[in-house]
Formats: C-alpha cells, structure tokens, sequence
C-alpha cells in the first residue's frame, strides 16, 4: 500500500535534526571564549600578589609613622619604590614557575588645578607595551595637599588648594 | 481479515527514517555539547591552585582558633585552625609567636596530620610544602618540592609583614631610674624592685594591634643593666647610710670604717609575679629563660641567688601563655635583691608605658613572604 502518510514522519524528524543541530552551533559559536584553563589562576596570583606588595608598603612599620608608600609617593621618590616593590614581587623563594621575572608600570592619578583628573608615570621596571595578560591593581594613597613634591617641576599642575588621596595603579605581568 | 491486510502493528519505513534522522541529529549535538567546556577543562581533576589559595588565605588573613586563649600558647590537641595574623583586622601582618608555632620552633607539630586537620580541612591526602623566608632566613614543614615538569603543584605566594616581639630595656644609671633609691636601713636588707604593666594601657582601641604589646602574644621580656650604678659602694655619703638609712650610697671608706669591704656585686634573691595584687605561682623552669651576661640561670625564680656585677646585664624572658592575662591585667615582675648588709639602692615600682623613656621599645614590622605548595 503506498500514500503520502509517513512523508509527515520524514520531515518532523529532518526539521527536528537541523533545528537542534543549528540550536548548537548557534550556542557554541556565540558563548565560547577560548582561554587555557589556568589563565585565570595566574591572573588571580599575580593580582593577589601585587595587591599583597602595596598592602605591606602601605602598612606603617611602627606606630605614628607615615607608611613607606604614602611617603615614597609623596616625596615621588620612583626610584626607592621601585627597589621595594621589585623586590616584594620579585623575591626568588621555592617558586620555579617565573615568578621572579615580573615586571610592572605604575601610573599616579590625581585632580589638576582646574580640577580635571589626570595621571604621571610614577614607576617602572620595564616600559610597558600593551601585554594582554598584565593585571591591574591599585591603592589609594594619601598625600594631603603640599604634595607630591619631586623638585623638577613634574607636578606643577598638582591642585595644592586642598588635600588629596591621589590613586596608584599598577601593571604587572610575566615575561 | 480486514482493509489493511493485517500491517496495522508494524512501523511505516518513512517513520523510520525520520526517526533515524532525528536520533542523528541528537547524537551529533550531544557530542557537541563536551566541545563547550574545552576551555575551561584542566589537565587534572583537583584545582591544587584553588586550594594553595585558601590555605594561604588562613594562614596570612586569620588569627587562628581558638582565639582566647590563643591557639599558639596551646597544645597541639587543643588547637582548632592556624593562623597566623596578629589579629582579623590586620590582615598580612603575622605574629611572631604564631610562625614560631605554626613552624614547629617551640612546640612539636606532626606532618602531615597535624597540618591538614588543622589548615587544609579536607580528607583528601594533600601534600604540602609552606615556606616562611624573611631577609637572611627562610625555613619551612612539609614535604620537599615535586618536580614541576613531571606533576606539579599548586601555589601561592603572599608578601606579608612580621611583628617582632617588644621589650623593655632599663637602663639604671639613666635619668628616669634616679628617683628609686633604697630607703632601708642595715636591719632591712631586701629591696623590692617591680616592674609593673597595666595591660589597659598596652591594649588600647586607638592603637591597631600591630603596635600594640600583646602580653597574650608576646613574651613578657625585660633587660636590666648597668647595676654598677646603684650598688652601695658609689656614693660619696656618711657612714650614717649603712644603718639608719638613707638614698645615698656608702662610700668605699664608710665601708672600710665600718669594717666591712665594699661590694662588688648584689644577690638576686628571687622573681615573683603579681596579677591586680595576687601572688601568682612559680613559674617552671621551662616557662622563662633567665641569662645574666649570656649565662643561664636554671634555678628555681623562688631562690636564684644570683650575683649580678657592676657590668652584668640581666635579661628575663617570660613566655607566653604562662599566665592567663588580658585587658585588665595589671602584672607586676617583683626583682628581690637580699645582701645583708644591703649591696643594692634600688627599690620601688617602675611603670613600663607606650613612650615612657624610651623602656618599652617596639621593633618596627618586618618583611616576608609566605609561600604555600600543594600537591
């Protein structure tokens, strides 16, 4: 006995197949992001370690004193941040996985004079180029209203009319 | 018979294939569907990086527990969970005592159980390496490294800040110990000299406990020194001194006239310990150290009977946790000096205070880093 009754059959089952098989392709092509499985581990060591290194710098040594990176910011002394930083970052320990050869740039945002927010490359320990898997990590520093003061004339649109805590940010990666 | 010659019960073959190629197309999407995880897969089944993470977060952000009394001058049955935070609100800043502690320096600690039931809280077989590395020192427990290439680890690094303990320093021939001269007579040869610490003045709200003396933390540690200057052979009195009293020391020749030879030395009777005006009990000998110009005193606090000369420098360390103290505690370390006639000028109750003459000093915090493996 032949009829048209099972052509219904053949096309539901057709449909149903490219329905679910363009459903898929449509989810995979649109929500996949292609990373290595540990990317995120790293980030989150060196974003943990960077924000470990300003925590201690801004954590006074004794009792009533100025924290080293309040001062170190304030006198925009780069030179000894960098000494200090490099070493909290980059102390060689058990570790064997690159963590000494950290690098980063720090940039200081603060308000001008006509009351626009604007950043000085503070510190560095290697120009930074745009490398995708630098973290960002900051800290609030205060540093009141006479400063920063480094006597070249660098911050002489600084807004010295009221007090200020200015932002650090700082990049790290691995190379 | 009927119209349809009996093929009611079996299945029409353009049923069948469009059932085939709905299983097809079902098949193929469920394979598709582990492709969407392939970024996020790792090469093994246990996130080690996740669990170096927390446990370095303990040991770097919590004080431990129990806190009061602290874990550190427990034993090893009573402890809860390490930390090593000098307390919750100062996270990064260590206790000294707790390294020591936690490092195995004052307390036998086992690994691996002692460390996993007590940090890594999981049933799993962990294996750990942590390591402490200050400026020309680094030491650590667990279990050396495995090699990288082969299996791996996980791990974390923390930079954090180490309190060191405070102590106090007397000076006796300074200006601040002038006042507290003997007032005895020849009859009364012991001299009490205390030392006194009002622990509502150490543990004050306005101060963070990074600076602050902890007397729960820290060992109760005073160095006393050049005795040369209150020993009764230096002052240039009568002879009325020796036997009726006075502030003043005997000379040499009062000495001489009386018959006697001027000292050279005091005897250190005995070190007794007051809490709010109680006697305490006798510590053991375990529970301080006592070194006079490096040399140690084992004898018992009750009865020393130590000579201490012009140029000895006495230091007394009381560990912690040997008494109960706290916030309210007022503690007083009573030096009994006992010479007959007496060969010491010194008595009466000195207060150690945050920036009272410089005594109590608080060294500043030190770097580290604390370094946590896990495989």
């Amino acid at each position: 006995m032949v009829n048209s009754e099972g052509q219904f059959y053949t096309m539901e089952g057709i449909a149903a197949a490219v329905l679910m098989v363009i459903t898929a392709s449509l989810v995979m092509s649109t929500t996949s992001i292609y990373t290595s499985g540990d990317t995120h581990i790293q980030d989150m060591q060196l974003e943990l370690l960077g924000n470990d290194a300003l925590k201690v710098m801004d954590t006074p040594k004794a009792a009533g004193a100025n924290s080293t990176l309040e001062e170190l910011v304030r006198d925009w002394n780069n030179t000894e941040f960098n000494n200090e930083f490099n070493l909290s970052i980059n102390e060689k320990g058990i570790n064997e996985r690159g963590f000494g050869n950290l690098y980063y740039t720090s940039n200081v945002f603060y308000i001008n004079k006509t009351g626009v927010v604007r950043d000085k490359l503070f510190s560095y320990s290697r120009t930074y180029f745009g490398n995708p898997n630098a973290v960002r990590v900051t800290r609030w520093v205060f540093v009141g209203s006479n400063a920063p003061i480094d006597g070249i004339g660098q911050f002489s649109d600084f807004n010295r009319t009221r007090n200020q805590t200015v932002l650090l940010e700082v990049l790290i990666w691995r190379e | 018979m009927n119209g349809n010659n009996g093929e009611e019960g079996q299945l029409s073959i353009d049923f069948l294939i469009g059932f085939t190629i709905f299983m097809l197309g079902l098949i193929m999407v469920a394979n598709m569907i582990p492709g969407l995880m392939v970024g996020l897969r790792r090469t093994t089944a246990i996130d080690y990086d996740a669990v170096a993470y927390r446990t370095g977060a303990i040991l770097v952000e919590d004080p431990g527990w129990p806190l009061n009394p602290m874990w550190a001058t427990l034993n090893n049955y009573s402890i809860q969970r390490f930390g090593l935070a000098i307390d919750r609100e100062t996270p990064n800043v260590l206790s000294r005592l707790k390294i020591n502690k936690f490092f195995g320096k004052d307390i036998v600690l086992v690994y691996p159980d002692d460390y996993r039931s007590r940090l890594v809280f999981s049933d799993y077989p962990y294996h750990l390496n942590i390591t402490m590395t200050e400026p020309g020192n680094s030491y650590s427990v667990g279990e050396p490294l495995p090699d990288l290439n082969l299996s791996g680890y996980g791990y974390i690094r923390r930079v954090v800040r180490i309190k060191e303990y405070p102590y106090a320093e007397l000076n006796l021939n300074e200006s601040y110990m002038s006042n507290y001269c003997v007032n005895s007579t020849a009859a009364n040869a012991t001299q009490n000299f205390t030392i006194r610490m009002d622990f509502s003045k150490f543990l004050v709200k306005n101060l963070s406990p990074a600076y602050q003396f902890n007397p729960q933390l820290e060992p109760i540690n005073i160095t006393i020194y050049n005795f040369g200057s209150k020993l009764n052979n230096t002052g240039n009195d009568t002879m009325g001194w020796l036997f009726n009293g006075s502030c003043h020391a005997a000379s040499p020749e009062d000495w001489e006239n009386a018959n006697l030879t001027p000292p050279d030395n005091a005897t250190l009777k005995s070190i007794s310990f007051w809490k709010n005006g109680a006697g305490l009990p006798v510590p053991n000998v375990s529970q301080y150290n006592l070194t006079v110009s490096g040399i140690k005193n084992t004898n018992p606090l009750s009865n020393l009977n130590q000579t201490l000369r012009h140029n000895d420098t006495l230091s007394f360390i009381l560990y912690s946790g040997v008494f109960p103290l706290d916030e309210s505690t007022i503690m007083d370390v009573v030096f009994t000096f006992q010479d007959t006639p007496p060969r010491t000028l010194i008595n009466g109750t000195y207060e150690i205070d945050y920036n009272k003459d410089g005594v109590l000093k608080m060294p500043d915090l030190r770097e580290g880093w604390l370094e946590v493996a896990v495989w």
